[in-house]
């Protein structure tokens, strides 16, 4: 897998978005972390074969996602046809059982090493929702899916405007959060695809991304993190936020503990985000617990206020 | 339910008394373990316990090794290499950095043993009943009351005075007195003062500087923070027994003085005041509740570490620290000058004496 400069990237994405929707989309990912801390060195890029575009506000997520999904078709985007329901759905199609919406650049040859694909998503309707969820997209070739996760709210929120790209970019500081939350504990799951030739556990993966967004803000103070997580967690899930909250460090705390599970996250790091720095394991570690230690323990402490 | 037992003896094992038991898993701790002798003499007593009983698991707690745990690990993995892999399976090694929780560097628990930290700490804080660390001599402490004096430019120093300062009987202090006579400089009513820098006893007290003060080195991996901004989180804690020494305390003292940088941060903490916050009196191991605060990531060095946080304790009622206008408390020029020559800066050391020291 080559490295994606993420400046290059999210040029091309912005430039082949009608420009009238461009405001609804947020890029999360790898590669919106790496925007915002290496957009500016030509030397350093992402591995990543995925470029996640959540469709935000939910309220246009369908309109957006249609206007933004034909232009794309039309200016040659390519589908990508990999996984169990490849073909688009009908009106009766299960929402499950939908393809997602994922395109190659019409550049790029799907079969190279380097390709890369937009994936689209859409935040979660509500706060009530729980897990995995799929919003229904009609095109003139059927019927697709949008997929949702509970944290993606989390992830999107308060995100960055990118001045003239027009298109915004989730914030890293939040992204982590979302991750956190959604590993509260290092379950059993494991990836659909190896990265860098092993299959790791998700969620290794995703708190290591966690690792990898505070390696690359190398913060002298992480607590700053813990306020603004406060802010969003209460405004996402004005209900539950305290518990969330509490339980939020659990997964990351869990992982630090572990040297077989960081390990892995660490090979997730310098396979992904931090290949073009990679750290050696203590190094992230070091920068778990200070995660932890500043920005976990002042979100407890807000929760428990 | 199995119940925590201390100090108990291991059937097949003649004279072994496991420092704790819980049900069949068998707990030896060692503490501030320093060299990788004393780890594989432990890693094979661990071992000795597995093979006593199959039925066991045999647990090593290594309590704040000087060692890192890469060169645990390491040696782990060496030593396993003579080990049969079901022997293997029932050695377990913990971890234990204080502040910083219980960590497996091998041998994963099952879920069995419950909550293995909660385990873990409870047979620590038996532990911890060890004695106070004991006050270093007087001499030491009247020597660095009466340096302060000293660059002070306070002038002789009655007994009484010296007996609230630094917490020791009169008896006691007229001891430490004769051995420092040759530097002392006598007035009326018993007073008592230097008269001139005390070069011997001075080194004296450098070379016994880590034992007197307690002192206690913390690293990190990766990049430190500044000094500066573990200063500032210091602050934040509004501590009044912890002070900033060091090169930053020097720099306080003698703002002209020569350094540039601050590659490590010295503090001194107060053991003679009732402490303000949650941290353990009785251990053996100062403080570690604010440092942690200062940086998560920081842990105890080995001795080929270098160090980003130096602490030292004072044992003194009086410590003459002083409060700058910024909010910091800055430990007394004494406490700097040691700091500063533990630190090697010789030639800053030498500056700063030169400073203070009144012109005779």
């Amino acid at each position: 897998m080559n490295q994606l400069s993420p400046h290059k990237v999210l040029t091309q994405v912005s430039q082949a978005i009608p420009e009238h929707c461009r405001q609804h989309i947020v890029i999360i990912g790898s590669l919106a972390a790496a925007h915002t801390y290496f957009s500016d060195d030509p030397g350093k890029g992402v591995r990543t074969k995925d470029v996640d575009v959540v469709l935000s506000p939910f309220s246009v997520a369908v309109e957006s996602g249609q206007d933004i999904v034909r232009e794309l078709i039309d200016a040659g985007w390519q589908r990508r046809l990999t996984g169990d329901h490849q073909e688009p759905g009908t009106e009766f199609t299960p929402l499950d059982q939908l393809p997602a919406v994922r395109l190659y650049p019409p550049d790029i040859d799907p079969s190279s090493a380097d390709a890369w694909f937009l994936e689209f998503l859409t935040v979660p309707p509500s706060a009530g929702d729980t897990g995995k969820t799929w919003t229904r997209l009609s095109l003139k070739e059927g019927y697709f899916g949008l997929p949702s996760f509970r944290f993606l709210a989390i992830a999107a929120h308060n995100p960055e405007h990118l001045g003239m790209l027009g298109i915004r970019r989730a914030r890293p500081e939040m992204m982590a959060l979302a991750n956190l939350l959604e590993h509260p504990e290092i379950g059993s799951a494991t990836m659909s695809s190896p990265i860098g030739g092993r299959t790791l556990k998700r969620a290794n993966k995703d708190l290591g991304r966690v690792l990898a967004i505070s390696t690359l803000a190398d913060l002298d103070d992480y607590r700053p993190w813990g306020d603004l997580w406060r802010s969003a967690l209460e405004a996402t899930f004005p209900n539950e936020w305290r518990s969330l909250a509490l339980r939020a460090g659990n997964g990351l705390r869990a992982l630090i503990a572990k040297d077989t599970d960081l390990e892995e996250a660490h090979h997730s790091c310098v396979n992904g985000l931090l290949s073009s720095q990679p750290p050696t394991l203590n190094a992230l570690k070091t920068a778990g617990q200070r995660v932890i230690g500043d920005a976990i323990e002042r979100l407890e402490e807000l929760a428990r206020n | 339910m199995p119940t925590l037992q201390f100090e108990q003896k291991v059937a097949n094992m003649a004279n072994y008394v496991a420092d704790a038991t819980y049900g069949r898993w068998i707990f030896e701790v060692k503490r501030r373990l320093k060299d990788v002798r004393t780890l594989r003499d432990a890693l094979q007593t661990a071992a000795l316990v597995a093979y006593s009983d199959p039925a066991c698991e045999s647990v090593l707690i290594l309590d704040e090794p000087c060692l890192t745990s890469n060169r645990i690990w390491e040696e782990w993995e060496l030593f396993t290499r003579i080990l049969d892999p079901e022997l293997r399976k029932r050695i377990h090694i913990v971890e234990e950095i204080k502040g910083f929780g219980s960590s497996e560097v091998a041998g994963f628990f099952s879920d069995e043993i419950g909550d293995w930290r909660q385990i873990v700490n409870q047979i620590l804080r038996h532990e911890d009943t060890a004695p106070p660390p004991s006050r270093p001599s007087a001499w030491s402490d009247v020597l660095r009351v009466l340096m302060v004096h000293w660059v002070r430019k306070d002038g002789p120093v009655a007994s009484k005075q010296l007996v609230e300062e630094t917490g020791f009987s009169y008896p006691t202090i007229a001891s430490a007195l004769d051995r420092l006579s040759k530097y002392l400089l006598r007035g009326a009513n018993r007073s008592v003062g230097l008269q001139r820098f005390p070069l011997d006893e001075w080194q004296k007290l450098l070379v016994n500087a880590d034992e007197v003060r307690h002192t206690r080195r913390y690293t990190v991996e990766g990049r430190p923070r500044s000094a500066e901004s573990m200063v500032s989180r210091l602050r934040e804690l509004n501590a009044s027994d912890i002070a900033v020494g060091g090169i930053l305390g020097a720099r306080y003292w003698f703002p002209g003085i020569d350094l540039i940088g601050t590659p490590r941060l010295d503090l001194t903490v107060n053991f003679s005041m009732p402490p303000d916050r949650n941290w353990p009196r009785n251990s053996t191991s100062p403080a570690y509740d604010f440092i942690r605060k200062l940086d998560p990531a920081l842990r105890p060095a080995n001795s080929y570490e270098p160090a980003v946080v130096v602490v030292h304790s004072l044992f003194t009622p009086t410590t003459f620290f002083k409060k700058g206008s910024e909010g910091t408390v800055w430990a007394n020029e004494a406490e700097c000058l040691l700091d500063l020559q533990e630190a090697r800066l010789e030639a800053q050391a030498q500056e700063f004496i030169n400073h203070l020291t009144p012109p005779s």
